[in-house]
């Protein structure tokens, strides 16, 4: 799908690969109600599961590799972030009306400045380390688990990268879920993951409602956590960072009100 | 304050001049203009603004609005579109309070030239961060997040490393004698 002139992919982005759905949503742009910029894969309990499935699967390996070889992954992709600046503030400019501008001269690029942040910060993270009772003590850090994050439509790229990015350099594995108010620019955002060669899994995206895929996506990745510690004695508690504005509010309380950890963080 | 609003552009957001863009859906704009004209009804003083520029579009007019009392819908829950509430006070503990008095503590800003001033006000006023003489300057190194209903924790830096990690204590007995 063209979108001013960039190419957008309405799909999902799961385990390495664009995955459509049998139903789609309608995009508009807020600049002009009567253009439908695209049809958007309208993802449900099915692209959810094989996207937590893809999650899941890459996590061990991800998890597994030093924060140095997490950040040669996350600084590439901030690279290709910055070299595609004026197509990802085209195509965000267009699908949630920010200032071009702005886009252009410092959001989006905040977004790979999000990427460099984290995974050097990961690097450089000192465990604490002292002696007392007898016994030398470290604390360490362990990645918590595959990770939903469902992002907010107030400023799409920069708030799903500023999600994404900490999660995926503490050495989790990702399902991101954009607003189905400004689903563009994080599927232009997972052509740039598929060109930094990450490992098929470790960063996916599903498009789609609230209601729909983001409940299937809490509910799946919770069960996949829970058949782990059944089968395997490892438990990983399933961590969702749900942003929300505006109409989301209502899906985020209903989701807090779970017996697990939900996050709930307004801004950035 | 007057002034200031009115000089906002609305317009489209490819164009340089524009300062105010169309709100993101038709959902929104609805519900940013029920607020206003909730406000209106009860009787709040609407001061600029207040309505939609056009029918065809989603711009919805910069719009400042006097309340009548603290207790106004308009002052206690969060618009999210361009609508600012205006509000007098005569001494800082007033001003403290009435920041403090609505659910919400994301953000603060306290323009002054008294540093003294702007450290009481940072020490009273709930909120995740406090910026004096600016706003929106970011550090990702530092804490962000809200007080009350605006957010649970902190991102930011290692409170976000930490978020999505599980920490392990990890300790070993010195001159261990078996094993």
């Amino acid at each position: 799908m063209l979108v001013g002139g960039v190419d957008v992919s309405t799909s999902h982005f799961i385990d390495g690969q664009r995955v459509t759905s049998s139903t789609t949503f309608e995009d508009r742009s807020p600049l002009d109600w009567t253009i439908k910029l695209a049809d958007v894969a309208r993802g449900g309990p099915t692209e959810a599961h094989a996207a937590v499935s893809a999650a899941v699967e890459a996590f061990d390996g991800w998890a597994a590799l030093s924060t140095a070889e997490r950040q040669a992954y996350l600084h590439r992709l901030a690279e290709l972030i910055d070299a595609n600046i004026e197509r990802l503030a085209t195509v965000e400019c267009l699908d949630m009306a920010m200032l071009l501008e702005s886009l252009r001269l410092r959001v989006i690029t905040r977004g790979a400045r999000n990427f460099r942040a984290y995974a050097d910060l990961a690097v450089a993270y000192e465990p604490r380390r002292w002696d007392s009772n007898g016994t030398h003590n470290t604390v360490l850090r362990m990645p918590a688990g595959p990770t939903v994050v469902i992002t907010p439509w107030n400023a799409p790229f920069m708030l799903s990268t500023w999600k994404c990015a900490p999660a995926l350099a503490a050495g989790n594995t990702v399902v991101l879920k954009p607003a189905e108010w400004s689903p563009l620019s994080c599927s232009l955002l997972m052509d740039l993951v598929a060109e930094s060669d990450f490992p098929p899994g470790v960063f996916n995206m599903v498009q789609g409602f609230g209601e729909e895929v983001g409940a299937a996506l809490v509910s799946s990745i919770r069960s996949s956590h829970a058949s782990r510690f059944s089968s395997t004695s490892r438990l990983r508690r399933p961590r969702s960072c749900t942003t929300t504005r505006g109409r989301s509010a209502s899906r985020a309380r209903a989701y807090s009100s779970n017996r697990d950890v939900v996050r709930n963080s307004w801004n950035s | 304050m007057t002034a200031a609003t009115a000089r906002h552009v609305l317009g489209d957001s490819r164009d340089g001049a524009t300062t105010v863009s169309p709100l993101i859906h038709p959902q929104h704009l609805e519900r940013v203009q029920g607020f206003v004209e909730r406000s209106f009804d009860a009787g709040d003083q609407l001061i600029f603004g207040g309505t939609r520029p056009s029918d065809a579009g989603l711009w919805f007019e910069p719009t400042l609005i006097e309340p009548r009392s603290n207790d106004a819908e308009i002052v206690q829950r969060e618009v999210f579109g361009p609508v600012l509430t205006l509000q007098t006070f005569n001494t800082e503990a007033q001003a403290i309070a009435l920041a403090n008095s609505t659910p919400y503590g994301l953000s603060a800003m306290v323009f002054t030239s008294d540093q003294a001033r702007a450290d009481r006000f940072a020490n009273g006023v709930r909120a995740g961060t406090i910026w004096v003489n600016c706003f929106l300057v970011r550090d990702l190194t530092a804490p962000f997040g809200g007080t009350g209903i605006s957010g649970i924790g902190r991102e930011g830096g290692d409170y976000a490393l930490d978020f999505y990690s599980d920490v392990k204590t990890y300790q070993v007995k010195e001159e261990t004698t078996h094993g």
